[in-house]
C-alpha cells in the first residue's frame, strides 16, 4: 500500500513534536535529491556529506519553512546550494579530454545485459557517460548546477532562478555558457555523433525547422 | 555567429523563447547551417546530460543524519578567513583566531548523583533521550589514545577557582580519526558517566521546560572546542604552544592548512582542540597576547566550520610535536585577574542569537533571564597585525607564493 501522506504532512507532524516524522521526510526525499547532488559534486562520499548537511540545515531551519509551500522544493534548493558550496570549497583538477585526467572514482550504473547492442556499444556508452560526467564537473560549480537542473532534473529557467535566487537572465546566460563550454570540450564526441547519425530532430540532427506545434524542448511535467 | 544568436539557440533547445524570439530562431536555423549544427550540438549535450545515470542510495541516511545532529556542537568554532587588507603585513599577521563554542548551561549548585543517570537511562522513546548522545560516544570522543575515562574536569560547585559557571556541559565531539576510533573501541569498558546535554539544541519548544527540568539533574562537566588559525610560523608556534598548554591533556589537537586549497600567501594553520573550562581565562590571556590584545566577537554564524569539514580534513598533531611546543610556552604577561570577563551576550546580539536560537527555542533567553539558564558564547578574533615590522614579512617556512 502506498503512503499517500505528503511531505508537508510529515513536516506538520514533526513540528507537532513527533520526532520520527523527520525520518520520514528524509526517507521520502533522499533518493530524489541524491542523484542531483552527485551530478554536481561527483564523488559518492562527497554527495553523501552534502546530503547529510542538507538535512541538518533542514532540521535546524524547519520552523522557518513556510507552510503552503512545497517541502521538496525547499529541500531541493538547500541541497543544490549546498552542493555548489561544497564544490567551491575544493579544487578540482582541470579536466582534459586528451589524456582524460583522473577525477576520482566513478561508479556507473551496471549496464543492462538485456539491452540492445553489442558489448562494444555498451563500452562506448559507458565511456561516453564518463566523459560527459567528467566534463560536466570540470565546469565552474554554478555552471554545472544550472545544467544539471536544466537537463538532468528538467527544471524550467524560472524554477532554476528561484532555486539559486538569481535573475532568470543569469540562468539563461549560465546555461548557454555551460553548454558552449561543454560543446567545445566534447567536440570530437559530438562530431562523431553527427557524422554517424544525422537526423532531422532539432536536438539531434541538422535542420531543426520545427513548427510551433512541435516544440523541440524536453517534456516537462 | 554572435553570442546573442548562440544564446538564442541554447534557449531554443529549452523552449524558453517568446513567439517572436522563436520565429527569429527558426529563421536563423533555416538560413544558417552553422546555426543548425550548433543547435544540434546543444541538443545532444542536453540529451547526454539528461541521460547520465541516476544512482540511488540503498540505505536510509536518516540514522546518519541523526547521529550527526547529536554530535554537532551548538555552535562550531568560528571559521577563519583571510584578510584582503594590508597584504604585506598580512603575511606576518594573525589572520584569524577564533575561540568559540561556549554554550554553557548553568544548573543547580548541587547535583544529585543519584539522579545523574536519569538521562542516560531514559527510555529510547523519551524525547530527551532521542536527542541526547550516548555516554560512551561522548567519552570516547574526548579521549585520544588512552582507555582511561576522559578526565575532562568535573565542575566543583564549591570551588573558588571556577569562573561563574559551576556546572556546564560537554559541548562537542571531536572528529573520529583512527586514533579516536581506536580509543572508542578501547574505552567500551565501564567508565564514569559523562553526561552531556548537547542535545538541547534539538529540543522542540514545547518540551523545553521538560528538558530544563531533566537536564538540571545531570552531573555535567564540560570542555569547549577551540579553533585558531594563524599565519606565519612564529604565530603558529605561539598558538600551538598555548593550546597545548591549556588543552585537556588527554585529547588530541588537530591541525590543517587553512584554506586547504589556497596558494595564497595568507594561508594559515588551523588548530582545533578541546579545552577545559577552568583554563579559559588563562588561554584567553595567552591568545590575547598573541593577538595583540584585540579580541572581538563579530563572526557571523555562517562562518562556522562544519563538523564534517573538520572530520575530513584535519589531522592529529603528533604528541612529540605537542610536547616540544609545550616546552616553548611562555606565560603571558597579563595576569588572569586582569582578563576582562567573558562576554555575555543577550538575544539582541545577532551572532549569538542566530547561533543559538536557530538551534534552540527562543525561550532559552527567558530561561536565562530568570536565572535558570546561563549562556556564554565566546569568540575571539585577532586583528591582523605585523609581527615583525622591521622585516615586514612572515617567517613561516612553508608558505606558498602565488
Amino acid at each position: 500500500m502506498t503512503d499517500e501522506r505528503t511531505d508537508e504532512y510529515w513536516v506538520e507532524r514533526y513540528l507537532a513534536g513527533e520526532t520520527d516524522a523527520f525520518d520520514h521526510l528524509v526517507h521520502r526525499t533522499q533518493n530524489r535529491l541524491y542523484p542531483t547532488i552527485q551530478r554536481i559534486v561527483g564523488s559518492r562520499d562527497e554527495a553523501l556529506d552534502v546530503l547529510q548537511e542538507t538535512y541538518l540545515k533542514v532540521f535546524r531551519n524547519i520552523r522557518r519553512f513556510q507552510r503552503g509551500c512545497s517541502f521538496y522544493t525547499w529541500v531541493y534548493r538547500i541541497a543544490v546550494n549546498q552542493a555548489i558550496s561544497s564544490r567551491r570549497k575544493r579544487k578540482l583538477p582541470n579536466f582534459r579530454i586528451a589524456g582524460t585526467a583522473d577525477t576520482g572514482s566513478h561508479e556507473f550504473e551496471p549496464l543492462d545485459p538485456s539491452s540492445a547492442g553489442s558489448g562494444l556499444d555498451n563500452l562506448l556508452r559507458a565511456e561516453r557517460v564518463k566523459l560527459v560526467d567528467d566534463t560536466l564537473r570540470s565546469l565552474p560549480p554554478a555552471w554545472t548546477a544550472v545544467l544539471v537542473m536544466c537537463d538532468y532534473d528538467e527544471l524550467r529557467y524560472d524554477e532554476i532562478a528561484a532555486v539559486l535566487d538569481v535573475p532568470i537572465g543569469t540562468v539563461r546566460s549560465r546555461i548557454h555558457r555551460a553548454r558552449e563550454e561543454l560543446r567545445k570540450r566534447l567536440e570530437p564526441l559530438l562530431k562523431d555523433d553527427f557524422d554517424l547519425s544525422p537526423t532531422d530532430d532539432p536536438r539531434r540532427g541538422p535542420a531543426p525547422i520545427a513548427s510551433a506545434d512541435d516544440p523541440p524542448n524536453k517534456n516537462r511535467p | 555567429m554572435n553570442d546573442s544568436d548562440q544564446l538564442l539557440l541554447s534557449r531554443y533547445v529549452d523552449d524558453d523563447l517568446s513567439p517572436l524570439e522563436r520565429k527569429r530562431a527558426e529563421a536563423l536555423l533555416k538560413a544558417d547551417p552553422d546555426a543548425r549544427g550548433l543547435a544540434r550540438a546543444y541538443g545532444q549535450i542536453s540529451d547526454d546530460v539528461g541521460d547520465l545515470p541516476r544512482e540511488t542510495l540503498d540505505f536510509d541516511i536518516a540514522p546518519r543524519v541523526r547521529e550527526a545532529l547529536q554530535r554537532r556542537t551548538w555552535a562550531s568554532a568560528a571559521k577563519s578567513a583571510k584578510s584582503p587588507a594590508i597584504l604585506g603585513a598580512l603575511a606576518a599577521s594573525v589572520l584569524f583566531c577564533s575561540l568559540s563554542l561556549g554554550i554553557f548551561l548553568a544548573v543547580r549548585d548541587t547535583t544529585e548523583p543519584g539522579l545523574a543517570t536519569d538521562i542516560s537511562r531514559s527510555p529510547a522513546s523519551s524525547p530527551i533521550a532521542d536527542f541526547a548522545p550516548s555516554t560512551a560516544e561522548t567519552e570516547t570522543s574526548l579521549s585520544k589514545t588512552s582507555a582511561k575515562p576522559v578526565p575532562v574536569p568535573v565542575a566543583e560547585p564549591s570551588s573558588a577557582a571556577q569562573p561563574t559557571l559551576q556546572t556546564t556541559i560537554a559541548g562537542t565531539v571531536l572528529p573520529q580519526s583512527e586514533l579516536f576510533s581506536r580509543a572508542m573501541k578501547e574505552s567500551q569498558s565501564p567508565a564514569p558517566a559523562a553526561r552531556t546535554a548537547v542535545a538541547v539544541r534539538a529540543v522542540p519548544a514545547d518540551r523545553f521546560g521538560e528538558f530544563l527540568e531533566r537536564t538540571g539533574q545531570i552531573d555535567r562537566r564540560h570542555a569547549f572546542r577551540l579553533q585558531v588559525t594563524a599565519v606565519s610560523a612564529r604565530l603558529q608556534e605561539s598558538v600551538l604552544s598555548s593550546i597545548t598548554r591549556f588543552r585537556d591533556p588527554q585529547t588530541a589537537v588537530l591541525s590543517t592548512v587553512e584554506p586547504s586549497d589556497s596558494k595564497d600567501a595568507s594561508a594559515g594553520m588551523t588548530y582545533v582542540a578541546l579545552v577545559p573550562t577552568k583554563n579559559v581565562p588563562e588561554l584567553q590571556n595567552a591568545l590575547r597576547q598573541i593577538a595583540g590584545g584585540k579580541l572581538e566577537v563579530d563572526l557571523p554564524p555562517d562562518s562556522f566550520r562544519s563538523e564534517d569539514e573538520i572530520r575530513s580534513r584535519m589531522k592529529v598533531v603528533e604528541e612529540k610535536d605537542l610536547a616540544a611546543s609545550a616546552a616553548r610556552f611562555e606565560p603571558p604577561a597579563l595576569k588572569t585577574a586582569e582578563t576582562p570577563p567573558l562576554e555575555h551576550r543577550g538575544p539582541s546580539d545577532e551572532p549569538v542569537r542566530d547561533a543559538i536560537s536557530q538551534l534552540l527555542d527562543p525561550s532559552i533567553f527567558a530561561a536565562s533571564a530568570n536565572g535558570s539558564l546561563d549562556e556564554v558564547v565566546i569568540r575571539i578574533r585577532t586583528e591582523p597585525h605585523r609581527i615583525d615590522p622591521d622585516r615586514n614579512e612572515s617567517t613561516r617556512p612553508d608558505r606558498r607564493k602565488r
